[in-house]
């Protein structure tokens, strides 16, 4: 049994020009001691799929719809609020995009990590105080800064504190919202290794959200790709670098700059995500597919179609389409290649 | 004995738990810069000194004893200042009364002068000090927990509790302030703590609107979803996480609020709707002085210092809230 499988999750949002679907049929797996890199661009409905499954959706507005959230067999989706509280920041952490902002500005560093456990009686005075200063010392983070306000800290500084107070509680599923964009490089590769180093002691998920493809060849093993709202690729980490199949997953690659392809200019993928208000009826990358031809406007592609390897929400796998060919031409996925060869540029 | 020694223990306690609380906010971020800030302003230290002056006379009226058993208790200012009984009117540093076809000599010397039943007005005006902290101290101490808790419910939970607190305080609002301010006092009756609770109940709404939209503004805060991804619950969210934030503009709102509950004392009892007349207060004194003006040759010096110690501290309590104001908010200097 996966330690989280996400069944089909739809999220709404009300807005005043109609009905908005961010997380339109979701589906993945996070099974215990592993990571799974949740990748796409903006507005894709990454981080409303991350709130989704604590329940965090920003109401009034916004509302989840259908599917189904299993965490250690129990559906979420079917918990009241006050049955979702002991289990957000103890089973299942959190860890935001924005160190500057996620930390409440007028209490102390040691007060909001001391909170953590008192809320779930997880630890209290004294031995809390202890566990707060022995997770500090675990980011690295010195102890003084307990006492310290989070504005006299840096912003890797309060990242690491966010994760010390994330995993405070020994979570058995961390759900980490792009928690290197706000910070710089050098930052970045410590807050992810340390990460990866925490997931090993510990042997929880991590569920990681991001649009670095860098990051996720650094810490994945598994990646579902995201465009949206919907899962247009799921597959291992080396399969998806090795053998990239969605025309959007390889338009993400092709963007990378890579060593290989010095020189020449950097493609980029044209036109933007689509409306969640209303999504294309057929395949919802059909506008900026390279390779669409007439049934891909007005039909939705199968999720895991005959030709495809692993799941591949594209109609180039399916042998039931009219296709002008089998699978994506090979220049692309050459390319693709290239860039692992040349190892991505991070 | 006993009972005056609790008694003075109440403004003992006051003042402690004062000085604590800056204290102990001074080391907060927020408010160590707002000190720093303060301390270069020239005018907010002036009014800063001021409004001590007169928590200082407030305060030395609160202190009261008994010499012996049958005695009444008599404060540090009444002891001080009492003076001498005069028969009638007298002019400020006069020796003989005013007004009288036969002017008598007078027991004592006042600074200020007497008023018609020949009490020192000095001595009045310092009796004022006490009414008027405690006008504004308690009916703030009302006001403010009233408004804060109703404030912070509505923004925080939006929807139907949003909806009913709103209808409320807006109900109440639409009322004019002073007909209800009457309405309440005549079923409540006469008395400094009946005051307090009226004022208390016609002023908590500006702050509570206040609360409301600075709720609504920090509830969509990354800190507050954080809180909530941690399994915080709403009540401690509220408690803990939003209200520490909510602090800056209470302390702003309240500052300010304070000298119109001064006024508005003020104006009540000239109105004969305040304190009762026992009780020293500004309001009163203006009230007694009022026919006294149309009289000729004109007895203004009672008027004249009610009227300066009243302005005196309302202007120290604004100046010193746009003071605060700024060293909080940067932002609204301009």
């Amino acid at each position: 049994m996966p330690l989280l499988e996400v069944k089909d999750l739809r999220t709404v949002i009300r807005t005043r020009s109609g009905l908005s679907r961010p997380v339109d049929g979701v589906s993945f797996c996070v099974e215990a001691g592993q990571t799974l890199a949740l990748v796409g661009e903006s507005g894709c409905g990454k981080s409303m799929t991350a709130l989704s499954l604590l329940q965090l959706v920003p109401e009034p507005a916004g509302r989840i719809e259908g599917g189904h959230v299993f965490f250690e067999g129990r559906d979420l989706l079917e918990f009241s609020w006050e049955e979702m509280r002991p289990l957000r920041g103890r089973d299942i952490a959190m860890i935001f995009q924005e160190p500057m902002t996620s930390l409440n500005p007028v209490l102390t560093v040691g007060q909001q990590i001391i909170e953590a456990m008192e809320v779930h009686g997880t630890a209290r005075g004294a031995d809390a105080r202890r566990r707060a200063v022995e997770s500090l010392q675990r980011v690295e983070v010195r102890e003084n800064a307990l006492r310290q306000y989070p504005h006299e800290l840096s912003g890797g500084m309060r990242q690491r504190v966010m994760i010390a107070m994330a995993l405070v509680n020994k979570p058995k599923l961390l759900i980490a919202d792009e928690p290197t964009t706000a910070l710089d490089v050098t930052v970045q590769a410590q807050i992810l290794t340390l990460i990866r180093e925490l997931q090993r002691e510990e042997g929880m998920g991590v569920l990681l959200i991001t649009h670095d493809l860098g990051t996720v060849a650094e810490v994945a093993d598994h990646v579902a790709v995201m465009y949206a709202g919907q899962i247009v690729e799921n597959a291992s980490v080396q399969e998806l670098f090795a053998r990239p199949l969605h025309p959007y997953t390889q338009g993400l690659f092709a963007s990378i700059p890579a060593r290989a392809r010095r020189g020449y200019d950097l493609s980029t993928l044209e036109g933007r995500v689509p409306d969640p208000i209303d999504w294309p009826v057929g395949c919802r990358f059909e506008p900026r597919c390279r390779y669409r031809w007439g049934t891909c406007a007005h039909r939705a592609p199968k999720f895991q179609p005959a030709d495809a390897p692993h799941p591949a929400r594209c109609h180039l796998y399916d042998p039931e389409t009219d296709r002008p060919m089998q699978g994506t031409p090979r220049t692309e996925q050459e390319q693709a290649r290239e860039i692992i060869k040349g190892g991505i540029a991070s | 004995m006993l009972y005056d020694w609790l008694f003075n223990l109440i403004p003992v306690a006051i003042v402690i738990a004062l000085v604590l609380t800056v204290r102990r906010a001074a080391r907060k971020p927020l408010w160590a810069e707002a000190i720093r800030r303060l301390k270069t302003n020239r005018a907010a230290l002036v009014a800063l000194a001021v409004i001590a002056i007169y928590g200082g006379i407030a305060f030395c009226d609160s202190i009261a004893w008994r010499d012996d058993h049958n005695a009444p208790s008599l404060s540090l200012i009444q002891r001080t200042f009492g003076g001498t009984q005069e028969p009638t009117y007298s002019a400020p540093m006069a020796t003989e009364t005013f007004g009288e076809p036969r002017p008598r000599p007078l027991a004592g010397k006042h600074w200020l002068g007497t008023d018609g039943t020949g009490q020192d007005v000095l001595f009045l005006t310092l009796r004022g000090c006490r009414t008027a902290m405690i006008i504004g101290g308690f009916t703030l101490l009302i006001a403010t927990p009233l408004a804060l808790i109703f404030g912070i419910l509505a923004g925080y939970h939006g929807k139907r509790v949003d909806d009913a607190i709103q209808y409320t305080y807006t109900v109440l609002d639409s009322i004019p302030n002073i007909l209800l301010l009457i309405a309440l006092l005549m079923v409540l009756g006469r008395g400094l703590p009946q005051l307090c609770i009226a004022l208390g109940i016609t002023s908590w709404v500006s702050l509570c609107r206040l609360a409301r939209g600075e709720t609504l503004k920090h509830r969509e805060r990354e800190y507050v979803r954080a809180a909530r991804a941690l399994g915080i619950s709403h009540t401690r969210i509220m408690a803990r996480h939003i209200f520490p934030n909510l602090l800056p503009v209470v302390v702003i709102s309240t500052t300010l609020n304070f000298s119109s509950l001064v006024l508005a004392e003020s104006i009540l009892s000239y109105l004969q709707l305040g304190v009762p007349p026992g009780i020293g207060s500004w309001g009163n004194m203006i009230d007694a002085s009022r026919l006294e003006l149309a009289r000729q040759p004109i007895i203004w010096w009672n008027l004249t210092a009610a009227s300066i110690a009243l302005f005196v501290l309302v202007l120290a309590f604004n100046v010193f809230g746009d003071a605060l104001r700024d060293a909080i908010d940067p932002r609204l200097r301009s």
